[in-house]
């Protein structure tokens, strides 16, 4: 049986069997069915059945490569944590080396400035809840 | 053919070579010939060494020179500059060459020999084993140093006793001598100028005398403590400031004694770049070394701005004359001149500086603090225009990256529809799907559009701070500038 309208190239069968995740274990799918026997009410039930089925096996398909593409897509984001840990390290070279030298009440002031409002920290919990909610 | 040189042309190069000819014995003699910037000669017309420790050349320009008829008429003689000879430096290859001058063995006998001859402190026990190996046959030289480094420094410099207490001191000779000099040659214009504890005798002799028309010094302690009370008030008051410019290093033990006082002339910071990081200060398992520092350290107590480590670096040889550098003018490459031509210099300045013994509130520590504080400012303000730029680039983009997975994986789809294994479905099926999909995600999309904007906000509140911090920085490096200029107007300071 055959219902396909389109003419795929071999290229698109070599797609679909590589992505084609749901086994061809329905019942409906098997290539022995005999479609000769059945009246056209059979037939019309037969093929919602069919694509009802195949499209269970597209979202459960697509889910899966959802959750592959999102995986990659977060371990790409990771690397802004990265950049935030280089720079905080930086900032904080630069804040220690001010702490350490030099005092006085400016001083002072400015590496508190330092420490009280450039929260890296938050910062990348804001970005890795970011990150994390990328999915399904 | 050399040029004419007159002295009110010489540069800070020029004084930094004389200085150093005073160390070298060969010019102790009559119409030896002194090479200076730009092809010049000078010409000794006069010299004084003494058993004590004062060694002096005057030299004068070519031009002067044969207007005296090689110095036999000295009346003719219109500038001249008076060299004193600083303190020996006890570098490792020069103390083998005098050990070996003087047909020594023992490395140790010149230290020895020193310590034996130092008079005010008390000696601990262990310290006194150290001083146990002694030399007998102190060479002339051996003299020479201690007398000039723990007689002269020590007690005068260090202890801040008047230089007028003694009768014989290096300094008093050096006042002698220019007094000698002046009555010779009434009608020259005089010069100063010396390196290390011959910087003090030069500033010395210039503060002591308005004929001496001007001074550059390198290396030597600050005088001020030494001075009577009416050429202290003289000093206050700036009296000496347009003719005296005194060269410090911050790794010379030698240069920063007393500067915690009032400065006497103009003080500049000179760039050390054979030690750009400063003075090694690992400990020296050595026991005269460890006993010398010991020592030095109790000194401490005595006088403030004496600094162990570096004035043992300035014993071992971290105090010569040849690690200043010169622009094209002649005149010395500073500390300030190389912090703004160099950024990353500050921070090695600045670690440098708080393993010094300088004062935290003295000219030089707010000249690098300023530095250091203008350059962490634009630091700063790169980070934000760039650094957390870019991270805010990379959070706006996560939306991005999600749409472009979700559009690959319906391309990928909507390709692999209408037969095969999807025969019964069509494009519009995969689409279906993926908004089916997109309903389980949060608030409907396959991120948290809250999580997303939030992370934003940070990132861009962090940018704030940044810009913030920045501007703070940089106005507050710039005030400690302007505070430096202002002190330095207030001090005679540069």
């Amino acid at each position: 049986m055959e219902f396909s309208k389109k003419q795929p190239t071999d290229a698109d069968r070599f797609l679909q069997r590589m992505t084609d995740t749901h086994t061809s274990s329905s019942v409906f799918s098997q290539t022995n069915f005999h479609t000769e026997d059945m009246t056209p009410a059979e037939l019309a039930a037969l093929k919602v059945k069919i694509k009802e089925e195949q499209k269970t096996a597209l979202i459960r398909a697509i889910r899966h490569q959802l959750q592959h593409e999102f995986a990659e897509d977060r371990q790409e984001a990771g690397k802004i944590l990265d950049l935030i840990d280089e720079l905080q390290n930086k900032v904080y070279k630069h804040q220690k080396r001010i702490h350490t030298h030099m005092s006085g009440q400016a001083i002072d002031a400015l590496t508190e400035k330092i420490e009280q409002r450039l929260k890296f920290y938050e910062l990348k919990e804001d970005v890795q809840s970011a990150i994390d909610s990328i999915g399904i | 053919m050399s040029k004419k040189v007159a002295q009110n042309e010489l540069s800070a190069k020029d004084y930094n070579l004389i200085s150093n000819a005073a160390y070298k014995i060969d010019y102790y003699r009559i119409s030896s010939e002194i090479d200076i910037s730009k092809n010049k000669t000078m010409y000794v017309i006069d010299y004084k060494e003494t058993t004590k420790g004062l060694n002096a050349l005057t030299i004068v320009s070519e031009e002067d020179f044969d207007r005296s008829d090689g110095g036999r008429d000295l009346t003719k003689i219109k500038n001249a500059v008076i060299a004193y000879r600083g303190s020996e430096p006890i570098g490792a290859g020069q103390y083998k060459d005098t050990i070996k001058k003087h047909g020594k063995k023992e490395s140790d006998d010149l230290l020895s020999t020193i310590l034996t001859k130092l008079p005010p402190f008390s000696r601990s026990k262990g310290s006194q084993e150290v001083t146990t190996k002694l030399t007998t046959g102190t060479t002339a030289y051996t003299n020479e140093i201690v007398q000039d480094w723990m007689v002269s420094d020590t007690k005068y410099l260090i202890k801040n006793i008047p230089f007028e207490h003694g009768a014989e001191n290096q300094m008093v000779q050096a006042d002698r001598y220019a007094k000698e000099i002046h009555k010779k040659m009434p009608n020259a214009k005089m010069y100063v100028t010396g390196h290390s504890l011959g910087g003090s005798n030069a500033s010395y002799v210039l503060v002591k005398n308005d004929f001496i028309k001007g001074g550059v010094t390198f290396e030597n302690p600050n005088i001020y403590p030494n001075l009577s009370d009416g050429l202290q008030a003289k000093a206050l008051k700036g009296d000496y400031r347009s003719r005296l410019t005194e060269y410090i290093n911050l790794n010379d033990g030698l240069s920063l004694l007393n500067r915690h006082t009032t400065e006497i002339g103009r003080v500049k910071v000179m760039y050390d770049a054979a030690l750009p990081e400063g003075v090694d200060y690992s400990e020296d398992s050595s026991k005269a070394v460890q006993f010398m520092k010991d020592l030095l350290n109790r000194a401490m107590s005595v006088n403030p701005s004496l600094d162990a480590n570096l004035f043992l670096e300035a014993l071992a040889g971290s105090h010569g004359l040849d690690r200043y550098a010169f622009s094209s003018d002649g005149s010395v490459e500073t500390i300030d001149d190389m912090l703004r031509k160099n950024p990353s210099l500050t921070a090695a300045m600045l670690h440098q500086l708080s393993q010094s013994n300088v004062h935290p509130q003295s000219v030089v520590a707010i000249l690098i603090k300023s530095h250091v504080l203008m350059n962490t400012g634009r630091k700063f303000s790169t980070y934000a225009e760039h650094h957390i730029q870019q991270i805010i680039r990379k959070i706006e983009k996560l939306d991005d990256k999600v749409d472009q997975s979700v559009e690959r994986v319906r391309s990928r789809y909507k390709q692999i529809v209408g037969f095969g294994s999807y025969d019964q479905l069509t494009a519009s099926d995969v689409d279906a799907v993926i908004r089916h999909l997109k309903t389980e995600g949060l608030e409907n999309e396959f991120y948290s559009v809250k999580e997303y904007d939030t992370a934003i906000d940070s990132a861009m509140n962090i940018k704030r701070w940044l810009d913030s911090i920045s501007d703070d920085m940089s106005q507050l490096g710039k005030e400690y500038h302007d505070a430096d200029t202002a002190l330095a107007k207030n001090m005679g300071i540069s």
